[in-house]
């Protein structure tokens, strides 16, 4: 008898209808992931009682844990699907769109939130001109790893379905927010720009917010470092504040 | 200036958790602490401290800062979606925690303070033996347990809110700091306990 893999899904067909469960047995083969456990189902539509039902629809694109797209809750842990292998999970594995975002279909959700977000902190650097204007200032060895490891985040909303603070009854923008503010404040030429972002951290749905859950710290599939993220735009912001209060007329 | 004001009111829960509610409850236990001393002494702390000067300020800025603390803390707990099932690590249960424990300290204030301060009720420890039954002592104990939780693990985040522990080193270091908090403020919270039993 050929080896294959149990999976439980929880499915909705439209934003509006209920979700439910159907359970799908499908051929295993060597070193599959969770991607391709999902297109044998593609293949071949039926579940487990020997239905005929609609192909299961997700999200994903780059397959190696880079794009954030194929975030999903899988066995009760919000993480990418591409990265989540068959053989390092235990059966019947169960897959469930995330919980904080809306659902589109099945396991595809609309992350839109998390972009009108970074868009909300000013998550990026202005252009400081169109000519040559010699190289850039220097940057520490230390600040441009801490830099990197931050870059890694791929917007995948795994932080935001993990923390508590993060949900339909709270204006939280979620940590992946703190830690991108966090990554262009450090840069020489976003610094520019600093007060606009510490201005969107130190408002509605702010770092205010955090509940110091840490949920993000753990379940980050990139391990960016939030805990140092946020404890520094902590710090950041609140002077910030002071600052201002102080020298405002 | 924004007209967003949640930043604002953030800082100050989390300050009045400290100034003036933990200093208060440090100071509520060294002054129940008496009790060690003998009942003349419990009987003549309390007479003194009654007779403290502005006592009625101080009184008003603990209840301001209470009822603010509370007020606030209450949305808080409302705000958040737990998720202890699926995420079940150590800090999520201390976040966790920190929201039941308020809700236990909310309903034990209510009682403690109804009773003690203003049902009529002379505060000296012949009287205060008399009421103190089995039941009465039990949730006092469950309202010490709660509220040294709150005030330690308080003590964590608001030095991680406040953007002074940043690293992970210094946030276990200062987790480790509170767990010792907890401890010695229990002992001395059951020391007073046990002069009734």
């Amino acid at each position: 008898m050929p080896k294959t893999v149990q999976l439980k899904i929880k499915r909705q067909e439209v934003p509006e209808s209920q979700p439910y469960w159907e359970e799908f047995e499908v051929p295993y083969q060597k070193n599959m992931n969770v991607i391709s456990a999902l297109m044998e189902i593609q293949l071949k539509p039926v579940n487990v009682k020997g239905q005929a039902t609609t192909p299961v629809v997700w999200d994903c694109s780059c397959l190696e844990e880079v794009c954030g797209a194929c975030s999903m809750i899988i066995n009760n842990k919000a993480r990418q699907a591409c990265s989540a292998l068959v053989d390092d999970l235990e059966q019947p594995i169960t897959l469930e769109p995330l919980t904080k975002f809306p659902v589109a279909c099945d396991l595809m959700v609309d992350r839109q939130i998390i972009f009108d977000y970074l868009k909300r902190a000013k998550a990026w650097i202005d252009v400081d001109g169109y000519f040559f204007s010699g190289p850039g200032p220097k940057v520490s060895e230390t600040t441009r790893r801490f830099a990197y490891d931050l870059s890694r985040c791929m917007s995948c909303g795994c932080c935001m379905e993990a923390c508590p603070n993060f949900n339909e009854k709270s204006a939280f923008m979620g940590p992946a927010i703190i830690g991108q503010v966090r990554l262009f404040t450090l840069h020489p030429t976003g610094q520019t720009s600093k007060d606009q972002r510490l201005e969107a951290l130190g408002g509605k749905g702010g770092i205010g917010d955090c509940g110091n859950s840490q949920n993000c710290i753990e379940i980050c599939p990139k391990g960016l470092p939030l805990r140092r993220a946020i404890g520094e735009m902590n710090r950041e912001v609140f002077g910030y504040k002071v600052k201002k209060w102080l020298k405002a007329d | 200036m924004s007209q967003d004001k949640s930043y604002l009111l953030k800082k100050l829960h989390s300050l009045t958790g400290i100034i003036p509610l933990g200093i208060f409850i440090i100071w509520h236990f060294i002054m129940n602490s008496f009790l060690l001393q003998g009942a003349e002494k419990f009987d003549g702390a309390v007479e003194l401290l009654h007779s403290v000067p502005y006592l009625w300020l101080l009184e008003l800025v603990i209840a301001i800062g209470f009822l603010f603390h509370a007020a606030y803390g209450l949305y808080m707990v409302f705000t958040a979606r737990y998720n202890l099932r699926r995420y079940s690590y150590k800090r999520n249960w201390a976040f966790v925690m920190q929201r039941v424990t308020a809700v236990l300290i909310l309903i034990f204030l209510l009682i403690h303070v109804y009773l003690l301060k203003f049902s009529g009720l002379e505060i000296t420890f012949a009287s205060l033996t008399q009421v103190f039954d089995i039941g009465s002592l039990t949730i006092l104990a469950i309202g010490t347990l709660a509220a040294m939780f709150h005030f330690a693990n308080g003590i964590s985040t608001f030095l991680i809110s406040w953007g002074w522990t940043v690293g992970g080193k210094s946030q276990k270091y200062f987790g480790y700091v509170s767990l010792v908090i907890f401890f010695v403020l229990v002992l001395v919270g059951v020391n007073i306990l046990r002069m009734f039993g």
